[in-house]
């Protein structure tokens, strides 16, 4: 069975706001992290 | 759909977002967001950003101690995604070489390795989001963005990244999730970054976005 994400959200209560004349669910995030080295195999 | 073990250059920061769909109940109270990932490994202070019942809530991840990344990521990203949340993790690659600046967009399933806490630098991760993303249905996209030519700012420690559009792949819910209106702003000092990423998912694209009603990650 499958849905959208929009309905996964609606049934969450998260409901888009306007965001530029679109609606849109605007998001924002902070963060801090060391930096991380990666290595080849 | 490749798996495949990414090269890096040298320096990769891994950024993480918890995109709680369905925890309308975490909202904006600063604390415990994350599932009790934080208690689990100390080295980690997490707390919910911002949010409420009616917005994306986000989880901050910070890292205060060498080596902790890949038991971190994997603790938090099993007890969220089994409450139907979605890990975003942002890697951006190529800082400090002259040349491209990669971002990759993936989810934190797909993060796995190993971490020597006593020398940091020779962690090795996996990494999925090289190459396109699948979808449940068949149809792919790209995971990564080069945002070099996309507009941004460094002056001194401060940057300013414009991204544009990026594709969040989530391996478990099989999804693939365009974050549009990017920009990544902070402060990069030595090892440490501390940075701030704004997005929108737009409501059109939301609609189109399938998802299996139950996640396949047990």
């Amino acid at each position: 069975m499958t849905t959208d994400l929009k309905s996964l959200l609606a049934g969450a209560r998260i409901m888009p706001t306007e965001n530029g004349g679109e609606p849109a669910y605007a998001f924002s995030g902070t963060f801090s992290a060391e930096l991380v080295t990666f290595v080849a195999p | 759909m490749r798996r495949e073990r990414w090269r890096g250059d040298s320096i990769g920061a891994v950024l993480a977002l918890l995109l709680a769909v369905g925890c309308s109940d975490d909202g904006g109270d600063g604390g415990g967001g994350a599932g009790g990932a934080g208690g689990e490994r100390p080295a980690a202070d997490m707390g919910v950003v911002g949010g409420s019942s009616e917005t994306f809530t986000f989880t901050e991840l910070a890292l205060e101690e060498p080596g902790a990344l890949a038991g971190l990521l994997t603790t938090l990203l099993n007890n969220n995604l089994n409450a139907g949340a979605i890990i975003i993790l942002v890697q951006i690659d190529g800082w400090g070489g002259g040349g491209s600046i990669i971002l990759r967009g993936g989810a934190g399933q797909q993060v796995a390795g190993a971490d020597t806490p006593a020398d940091f630098t020779d962690d090795g991760f996996t990494w999925l989001t090289e190459g396109d993303c699948a979808n449940a249905d068949g149809t792919t996209m790209p995971c990564s963005v080069d945002i070099s030519e996309r507009g941004g700012t460094q002056t001194g420690e401060d940057f300013t990244m414009e991204g544009g559009e990026i594709f969040i792949y989530s391996e478990d819910l099989k999804i693939i999730i365009p974050i549009q209106g990017l920009s990544l702003t902070g402060t990069r000092d030595g090892d440490y970054l501390d940075a701030r990423l704004d997005g929108v998912i737009t409501d059109a694209d939301a609609a189109e976005v399938p998802v299996q009603a139950e996640p396949a990650h047990e």
